[in-house]
């Protein structure tokens, strides 16, 4: 468990996936984090509002894939709590992240609008100049018809600062989340027994469905939190947010179940979905490299791009997808299609576009 | 000599001139004490000694000089003074030249404009105003103003709206001619670029007009016309989540992209009046604004729902007649609270990709503001009301820049 000076009163939680991992392997664990921030907006309401979805999200963290045969480490995974001042800008929310163990930020505001409360969650990812250094080339091929000196063509996250749609708060749960008092803790799962309140400063210990174990600072012995569904409607946030925790984990089979969660969630922004088909593209090719497991990155990558071919990653991502199917002749026709009929969203000359299109020229050569 | 003029009265009340007012007070003060001071020792001498020989004595001491004898008492007091007027030519000497003196530093003060410094002295308020009289032009934030004149250092001050308040600098003269820059005005430029102002004037207007090149940034908020009673905190609660969304699309679409860098600039501006009602006072107001997007509209009741009628206006950004009368009909409603903010970004992004053609930038950045905007036109219904013209403005802009339309919207 780390406590950041700055983040003294809240480390929540962590998962740490160790044992029976080869010292290969080892060397490579890292640490992915997400801070939550405080929320803006009325208190106490705002500020529980965060502390769900800092739960929620914790709940989507696990150590390693459930049948892990090839004893993958992802490395260890946590989610965070700050104290600070709620962020009320994708810059403030980054700005968050320095000192942290974190590379994201879940930040967001509660609002007002006619009778009821709206919460509206951000999720802003450091950049490749941040603490990620693989955001930059997320995803990398090395086509063999480039020169040794170039042979690398990449894409970067399809994107670092999110919105998520917007969740309505349940009639009911807006006067549990407005009074002072601070989520029960419970002695045990029967939710009978009240011992203390979830404020400040607590460690989640233990995951359930819809529930949580905590220790909580002042209290003697740790207990459990039910967790209140915030909206009516399924929200993407967590799924999401747990979901790109999980990519930069490289923990892809896992990625790909949170995310293929959000785009089966209609309700989610349209840009939220793409992202997320992106990701699973990128995710299935590299987990088919790793695990030999079907590769439906193709699949993927065209789905976002039928919710909008409008998009200069979109395009870059069905690229990608179609240059790692390199054994592929109908691949190579599409590819050349795809260049072909997308250009105009990139500006001329654009280095990327004319790498992908000499790739085309040398595969079609070779099948003549 | 206007300069001049215009200066005396600072140059009157500066500390160097109350010095010389003390100084010549002064001196008028110990002049005419000297002169009147034989005459009231005489009228001592006089009262004090009876005899002609030890009075005359007396007198010697006092004027040093004895007095003629066998004078009556009055006539020594007129002869002591006459004496004295003579003997004390000296003293009046002094005292005039110390008013001189203090003439001469009042004048030398208003000529050299050695002021000492007053923090009572307001300077003067910049006020920006549109080339067609419109009295208030709020410029995008971060604005800075600065001030310059021939003999001092220059003034900074950042703008506030359509104002700029300046503090009175240490080495400004009143009467001193100034001129102005103005930095990071955006879409905006000077109509008078080398006009001069002057200093100790209260106001200077400085009028303005978008500029050709330059991107629109700026989203006017109009008041929304209401039928229902106590409907302020609903119009605040809408303005304040449009804003907030304007906000986040700029500041995303900004780092996402270096070509879009210069959305973060863009502005949400209120202008607590209602939106003139013809068409053609709109379209020249939008023109002499600067504005990306004028939002109006109004709300009303629909059986138990109150429902909100926005009016986005851009200007003629729209390819189409049609697009300058949409009308977007939403309940003020937490569950309409997507809908809203998407409806209206989606008004938001068709404006900037719509500014960014106006501007000749290349098709790919006009792409990136209507990829964008795809995107949120794909989660919204176009059976809401205001929605499917929007969306056909966006295949329009998208048809218009060469690119295939597709079935996606």
């Amino acid at each position: 468990m780390t406590r950041p000076p700055r983040y003294a009163s809240v480390v929540l939680a962590m998962l740490v996936a160790v044992v029976l991992v080869a010292p290969a392997l080892q060397s490579q664990e890292r640490l992915v984090g997400l801070l939550v921030a405080p929320f803006d907006g009325p208190s106490p309401l705002a500020r529980k509002a965060a502390t769900v979805l800092h739960l929620q999200t914790w709940q989507t963290l696990r150590m390693a894939a459930t049948v892990n045969n090839r004893s993958l480490s992802f490395g260890r995974g946590i989610v965070q709590w700050t104290e600070e001042s709620p962020p009320k800008t994708h810059a403030e929310a980054l700005a968050l992240l320095a000192g942290s163990a974190s590379q994201m930020t879940l930040w967001g505001r509660a609002q007002e609008f006619g009778a009821g409360v709206v919460v509206q969650a951000y999720l802003s990812v450091a950049d490749a100049d941040g603490s990620i250094d693989t955001n930059a080339n997320f995803w990398r091929l090395t086509p063999e018809e480039l020169p040794a000196a170039e042979r690398t063509i990449s894409v970067a996250l399809p994107a670092t600062l999110f919105e998520f749609g917007a969740i309505v708060l349940k009639p009911d749960v807006i006067p549990v989340l407005s009074t002072q008092v601070g989520i029960p803790v419970y002695r045990d799962r029967t939710f009978t027994q009240q011992i203390g309140a979830l404020s400040g400063d607590f460690t989640a210990l233990e995951q359930g469905p819809n529930m949580a174990r905590v220790r909580v600072a002042g209290v003697s012995e740790p207990g459990w939190v039910r967790m209140p569904g915030l909206s009516n409607n399924r929200s993407e946030v967590t799924d999401f947010a747990g979901g790109v925790i999980r990519i930069l984990r490289r923990d892809w089979s896992g990625a790909i179940d949170l995310l293929s969660r959000v785009t089966n969630t209609t309700s989610a922004p349209v840009s939220i979905r793409v992202s997320s088909y992106q990701m699973m593209a990128a995710a299935s090719q590299l987990l088919h490299d790793q695990a030999g497991t079907p590769n439906r990155s193709v699949e993927y990558a065209e789905a976002a791009e039928k919710l909008n071919p409008y998009l200069r990653e979109t395009v870059k991502y069905k690229c990608m997808a179609l240059l790692a199917d390199n054994h592929l002749p109908a691949a190579t026709k599409k590819l050349e299609e795809t260049v072909r009929a997308s250009s105009y969203l990139f500006p001329k000359n654009d280095p990327w576009l004319d790498k992908v299109r000499r790739i085309v020229v040398s595969r079609q050569t070779l099948k003549k | 000599m206007g300069g001049f003029l215009q200066a005396l009265p600072a140059a009157a009340t500066s500390p160097y001139a109350y010095a010389a007012y003390a100084l010549a007070l002064i001196a008028w003060v110990v002049t005419l004490w000297l002169r009147l001071r034989p005459q009231r020792e005489t009228q001592k001498i006089l009262a004090d000694f009876n005899d002609e020989g030890e009075r005359n004595r007396a007198l010697t001491v006092l004027l040093g000089q004895a007095p003629p004898k066998g004078l009556a008492r009055t006539e020594i007091l007129d002869w002591v003074r006459i004496q004295s007027q003579d003997k004390t030519k000296g003293y009046l000497l002094v005292a005039y030249l110390a008013l001189v003196f203090a003439v001469i530093v009042i004048v030398v003060v208003a000529l050299t404009g050695q002021v000492a410094p007053s923090t009572s002295l307001p300077g003067p308020v910049i006020r920006f105003a549109a080339a067609d009289g419109t009295q208030c032009l709020p410029l995008p934030d971060g604005v800075r103003v600065t001030v310059r004149t021939s003999r001092a250092d220059p003034q900074e001050a950042d703008v506030v709206g359509c104002e700029a308040k300046l503090p009175w600098a240490f080495d400004w003269r009143a009467g001193d001619a100034a001129t102005i820059d103005i930095a990071g005005a955006g879409a905006f430029e000077r109509v008078e670029g080398a006009k001069t102002y002057r200093l100790g004037d209260a106001t200077w207007v400085v009028a303005m007009r978008p500029g050709a090149s330059a991107p629109r940034l700026i989203v006017q908020l109009f008041d929304y016309a209401s039928t229902e009673a106590g409907s302020d905190q609903q119009l605040t609660q809408f303005h304040t989540i449009v804003r907030n969304k304007f906000q986040m699309l700029a500041q995303s679409m900004s780092i996402r992209n270096p070509l879009c860098k210069y959305v973060a600039d863009l502005r949400v501006e209120r202008a607590p009046r209602q939106l003139a009602s013809s068409p053609n006072a709109t379209l020249a107001e939008w023109k002499n604004s600067g504005a990306l997007l004028f939002l109006s509209g109004l709300f009303f009741r629909r059986e138990s729902d109150v429902i909100v009628r926005s009016q986005p206006f851009f200007g003629d950004l729209g390819s189409e007649a049609d697009i300058s009368r949409i009308q977007i009909d939403l309940r003020i409603h937490a569950n309409e609270f997507g809908r809203t903010t998407d409806t209206h970004s989606l008004a938001l992004l068709y404006a900037l990709a719509m500014d960014a053609r106006r501007r000749g930038q290349p098709t790919d950045v006009v792409l990136l503001f209507l990829g964008e905007a795809v995107s949120t036109a794909q989660g919204l219904d176009s059976a809401v009301p205001g929605v499917l013209p929007l969306k056909n403005a966006l295949q329009d802009a998208l048809k218009a820049i060469g690119a295939p339309v597709k079935d996606t919207l």
